[in-house]
């Protein structure tokens, strides 16, 4: 058989296979090789009139720029502490919520659901923002009414900082489940049903069904889903913070994204956002690289 | 059978309520845009509106469809969003294809896999892409929010992991041994068993086009060539008020919560209305009749 | 085949940086604008005020929200542009527009790009991003321009505040004409609750004392009587600094005690000094930390911005809130809708302990001009904005009831109509002096306020700016006499040049620091006396140098 296969698998029938991937790799080159020549901003003293070519040359300025910056360390511990846990929080909620949902067996209830939780990842923060400032107000917010029906003292959910970061993480989980919910729902419609009523013969019941069938079909795009994620290990949802935090919680919830866009907004400093850009996309280079290792010697799975 | 069982039962129950719960958490905020879409607009600009109309009148909705600049715009989203989706879906479909063929029988999958995951961390940024985009004439052209993110890596990857777990490997080789090439057993095999996953990408790849605003802001000269979510955005965005330039009246015209909500739920209408139609590809797991394991 | 590849790669490489070195090098062609104005010959006169040959001036301007159309109409095609043609033969011909949020990084990208730039930039945008734009060396210098050009009207009402020029100033030449706007216009006056010191027999409060004993009362006496303690004094927001850009502002607090915050104040030496880090502001800081332990202002200002708080007034919630005039047309008569009842007017700012009152001051100037070196006929706009100076609203002037009959004004019975709801539903006021290359049409700084004054003294109106005033809500008259009377304390921000070379390395820090401190003071969880280390620190993380730096500006535009 194995020989069979190599005979099949020949490097001429390869071609149509390079063919497929060329128009791709054509444009990422063109859009996006082609661009990352800009990089070289990091280390200069860019200046939009004198281009690439003419601006000063500062060498790793920037960078220190970056960490000299008086509270860096606790604005990349508040990136890196939000990420993670928005990380973490986006697979189990959407992996459980799909599980869950795949035990409703009225098609119209799963299908209303399934619609309704989708629905906030279409508005913008901006507009969830002012929404939420009401709704969480101490004065008179719906959350804090209800808190106040089981005689608890209101939360300073916005105002305190370490309720920000919770109030973060729970509204970004909030804001996208639905939407995350839905690629493992497509992985779970490549169960084959016959699977199901096998391990109803052999006796097997729903719970041990859900063990043994529905979680190891979700698995592998859990781990897929996890490791692209990697790749925002700095990315803690600048949309989000901008529009949400306030004096009060700087401390403790001021991210990289949004400090840059203020040193930005002072200066219009490009060489100093493409080094912190690059900063962390190095991070996730290697955190990628770390992971696509890990899955492929422990489980031999390749994630791409 | 288990569906019977009383433990089953309860948790029946307490999922459908569970759910119901979130359904509606979920719902308040498109309800509430809606209120103050339907309001005055003193009572919205107060912001007095909850999650019911005040000083009903549906005039934000008169006012936003008698804008051309709006109603143009929704023409060139959708345009750009089927345009988009079309060609996302054909490159992915292709790339995804070929990575998803193991690196001893496709040599340079690695490579190419590499290559492109490395668009997806490290970026040029925005004024480097801006000059290639200029560079090649696509300023002012539909081509220019279409082909620089036309290969979502993303999405690709999404896609490959799909096909190798759902297209049996003994249905591919009976394809090759009855002499299928290729680019045939995509079509004959892939596409067909794919169906659930390709409706996933197209969702995300329409979402994304529908959503996308900044490319529009960039690359287009002036608003009458906007795609809607850029539209939308010169309207919502929150702006820098440190400064002590503020124009007032811009201001004001920019607080106009009624025009704005409306808008925004106009927006939403057509992306809350084609995923029930996609949701009937992953609802039910696809019987594969022809397979046996 | 992996060797192959490499050598592929490096090829593939290699013609990337030569395309990338290509196009960031070789200077663009813009399909999309004609190359040269239509005319080039030097004999294009200016006869009887009319070009004789057509000048086309390829405009790029900052589309602000407030710009509407009629239907049909846009930028290029509207009736202001028809009259411009008409009048000057001149052709506004508009290459490309941008949204105020867009327009920074619209710019950026064309200097980056190395593109062709307009003969004309209409900007509104920040500073820094001017800066670039006249760094680029691409704009002329106009300040001599403007001496021949410009007439009698124009060159007053830029007499007003000299300093409107130094952004765009650099040895001593003038590389932009700036666009005035009303003076004080975003000026804050005093709302407060009419019917609610009624109740109470108050009056408005002549200084910070009587603010402090109102503000007590509308926090714990019900004032809007509903059983529940679910009011406060004052309307402020803190989230994006102590002084806003208008609304619900708490800069006059800052005001009273002698300094204003977030902005560069003239000291008594002639230094200029930040006022968030003067002793006044301490004092300012313990009134505050003690109004918000008493409940005076909202327990969620801090995660307030203006607009936020603004609707605590409109809700109903407070009973005083600083705003500038426009405010009575604007948010506020929102607070009708939950209470019919409701009641408010405009009242001067309260003094401080020694007499002393304050206001942050808004710009005399919004915008700037810019005009590319290689445009054939610079004067072709000076022609044009003059008109309008020497024009707009003038007796007997073709702009004396507006820019365009059926547009921002009706004609019936011989009398002009202004009110937007008179307008038919087809064809709805639009407002055409924002069509123009100056914003908001000429505005002379000092006009409107006085205006204002003039009418809520009892004048009768008889110029059309008096007119047109008149049909403001009177609310707005009223407010706007207030904040004219109170002129005399407003106190502008004395730096208006370009970022500092350390102001780019450090502000941010320093005014997340100030913000973040301010807030924790004012919300007790830091002592006053924090703000003592809080100046330490701001001085040595680089404010010192900063101050330095604003100075050394500051006497380079002295020095004439």
């Amino acid at each position: 058989m194995k020989t069979d296969n190599k005979r099949r698998w020949n490097f001429k029938l390869t071609w149509p296979l390079h063919v497929m991937i060329l128009p791709g790799i054509i444009l990422v080159i063109l859009f996006s090789y082609l661009p990352m020549f800009g990089l070289v901003m990091a280390f200069q003293d860019f200046q939009p009139h004198l281009g690439f070519f003419e601006s000063d040359w500062i060498g790793f300025e920037n960078f220190r720029l970056m960490f000299e910056y008086p509270d860096a360390k606790q604005v990349i511990w508040n990136t890196l502490l939000i990420a993670i846990l928005k990380m973490i929080a986006h697979l189990i909620v959407p992996f459980t919520f799909a599980l869950l949902l795949n035990e409703v067996r009225k098609q119209f209830f799963k299908r209303m659901v399934q619609t309704f939780v989708y629905l906030p990842h279409f508005l913008s923060w901006v507009i969830l923002g002012g929404i939420m400032l009401d709704m969480l107000s101490t004065d008179g917010g719906l959350v804090n009414q209800v808190i106040g029906w089981f005689g608890l003292e209101p939360i300073f959910f916005l105002g305190d900082g370490d309720w920000f970061r919770f109030t973060v993480i729970v509204s970004d989980v909030w804001k996208d489940f639905g939407f995350s919910t839905i690629i493992f729902l497509a992985a779970l419609s490549g169960v084959n049903p016959e699977s199901y009523e096998a391990a109803v013969i052999d006796g097997a019941n729903r719970w041990q069904q859900t063990w043994s069938i529905t979680i190891p079909a979700m698995i592998p795009i859990a781990v897929v889903v996890a490791t692209l994620s990697l790749g925002s290990i700095l990315n803690a949802g600048f949309d989000q913070i901008f529009n949400l935090y306030n004096p009060l919680v700087y401390d403790k919830g001021d991210i990289i994204d949004t400090y840059v866009y203020r040193v930005g907004l002072i200066g219009g400093d490009f060489g100093f956002g493409t080094a912190v850009g690059v900063f962390k996309s190095l991070v996730s280079l290697l955190l990628i690289v770390i992971s696509y290792r890990l899955a492929y010697k422990l489980a031999n799975y390749r994630i791409f | 059978m288990h569906y019977r069982s009383t433990s089953y039962r309860i948790f029946t129950t307490a999922n459908t309520i569970l759910l119901t719960f979130l359904a509606i958490l979920c719902i308040l905020p498109l309800v509430h845009v809606l209120a103050v879409s339907l309001s005055s607009s003193t009572a919205a600009d107060a912001n007095l509106v909850k999650l019911w109309p005040m000083g009903f009148t549906t005039e934000a909705y008169k006012v936003t469809l008698s804008n051309e600049l709006f109603v143009n715009s929704f023409g060139i989203s959708v345009l750009r969003t089927v345009l988009g989706t079309l060609i996302s879906l054909l490159l992915s479909v292709m790339v995804g294809y070929a990575l998803s063929k193991e690196s001893e029988h496709f040599r340079g999958r690695n490579f190419y896999a590499w290559f492109l995951v490395f668009t997806m961390l490290f970026s040029g940024g925005l004024i480097p892409g801006y000059i290639v985009v200029q560079k090649l004439g696509l300023i002012n052209s539909i081509w220019s929010l279409i082909l620089p993110g036309a290969l979502s890596v993303y999405n690709t990857i999404l896609l490959l992991n799909f096909f190798r777990s759902s297209v049996p490997k003994a249905l591919e080789e009976a394809a090759f041994i009855d002499g299928a090439g290729h680019f045939r057993t995509l079509w004959k095999i892939y596409l067909p068993i794919s169906l659930p996953s390709l409706a996933t990408i197209s969702l995300f790849t329409m979402v994304g086009h529908w959503n996308a605003w900044f490319d529009g802001l960039i690359y287009m000269t002036d608003s009458s060539r906007y795609p809607m979510s850029t539209l939308l955005q010169t309207i919502v965005v929150q702006r820098d008020l440190s400064s002590m330039s503020v124009s007032a009246d811009e201001v004001q015209a920019l607080s106009n919560r009624t025009v704005k909500t409306a808008q925004i739920f106009i927006a939403t209408i057509p992306i809350i209305a084609v995923y029930p139609f996609l949701q009937r590809f992953f609802v039910k797991g696809i019987v594969l009749g022809s397979v046996k394991e | 085949m992996t060797r192959i590849l490499k050598k592929r790669l490096a090829t593939v490489l290699s013609s990337i940086i030569c395309l990338s070195m290509i196009s960031a090098c070789s200077p663009s062609g813009n399909e999309g604008k004609t190359e040269e104005p239509a005319q080039q010959s030097t004999e294009n006169v200016i006869v009887d005020g009319k070009f004789k040959d057509t000048v086309t001036m390829n405009i790029a301007r900052q589309m602000t929200a407030d710009v509407t159309f009629q239907k049909g109409e846009d930028i290029n095609n509207n009736p202001h542009e028809k009259w411009v043609k008409d009048k000057f033969n001149i052709d506004f011909n508009y290459v490309w527009t941008a949204d105020s949020s867009s327009i920074d990084t619209k710019v950026r990208l064309m200097l980056s790009a190395n593109e062709e730039l307009p003969d004309i930039m209409q900007f509104r945008g920040s500073q820094d991003v001017a800066d670039a734009l006249i760094d680029s060396g691409k704009f002329m210098e106009v300040g001599e321009l403007f001496e021949q050009y410009a007439g009698e009207t124009w060159k007053q009402a830029m007499a007003e505040d000299p300093s409107v020029w130094n952004p765009y100033t650099r040895d001593g030449k003038r590389y932009g004409v700036p666009i005035l706007d009303y003076a004080y216009n975003n000026d804050p006056v005093l709302w407060i609750r009419d019917d609610w010191m009624k109740k109470f027999n108050l009056e408005a409060p002549k200084n910070i004392e009587e603010l402090e004993a109102m503000m007590d009362v509308f926090a714990n006496q019900d004032p809007d009587g509903n059983g529940k303690k679910d009011t406060v004094g004052l309307a402020v927001g803190f989230k994006d600094g102590m002084k806003t850009w208008g609304p619900a502002d708490s800069g006059f607090l800052f005001g009273a005690y002698g300094t204003m915050t977030n902005q560069w104040n003239l000291n008594e030496e002639g230094k200029l000094e930040y006022g968030s880090v003067q002793p006044e502001a301490k004092e300012v800081l313990a009134k505050l930390q003690d109004w918000m332990k008493k409940g005076y202002i909202h327990k969620e200002a801090g995660l307030q911005d203006a607009g936020k708080a603004l609707e605590l007034f409109a809700a109903g919630r407070a009973g005083i809130v600083t705003s500038p005039y426009w405010s009575a047309g604007w948010v506020l008569p929102g607070v009708k809708e939950v209470d019919p009842n409701a009641e408010y007017s405009p009242y001067p700012l309260p003094a401080g302990p020694d007499g002393s009152i304050g206001r942050g001051q808004s710009l005399t100037s919004n915008g700037v001009i810019l005009i590319n070196k290689d445009f054939e006929h610079p004067e072709a706009f000076f022609l044009y904005a003059d008109y309008l100076f020497e024009n707009q609203g003038k007796p007997g002037s073709d702009l004396e009831y507006g820019l365009a009959e059926g547009y921002d004004y009706l004609m019936r019975d011989g009398q002009p109509v202004w009110s937007a709801d008179e307008f038919p539903e087809d064809k709805p006021f639009v407002p055409v002096p924002k069509y123009t290359l100056l914003f908001d049409g000429a505005r002379i700084p000092s006009q409107m306020m006085k205006t204002m004054y003039d009418l809520a003294g009892g004048k009768e109106p008889e110029t059309t700016a008096e007119k047109k005033a008149s049909t403001d809500l009177p609310g707005t008259i009223k407010a706007g006499g207030v904040n004219y009377e109170q002129r005399e304390f407003a106190m502008p921000n004395m730096f208006n040049g370009s970022v500092t070379k350390t102001m780019k390395k450090r502000w941010d820090f320093l005014f997340q620091m100030e913000k973040e401190t301010f807030n924790k003071i004012i919300y007790g969880d830091l002592p006053i006396d924090a703000f003592d280390s809080f100046t330490e620190q701001w001085k040595s993380s680089g404010g010192e140098t900063i101050t330095a730096e604003v100075n050394e500006w500051y006497e380079s535009v002295q020095v004439k």
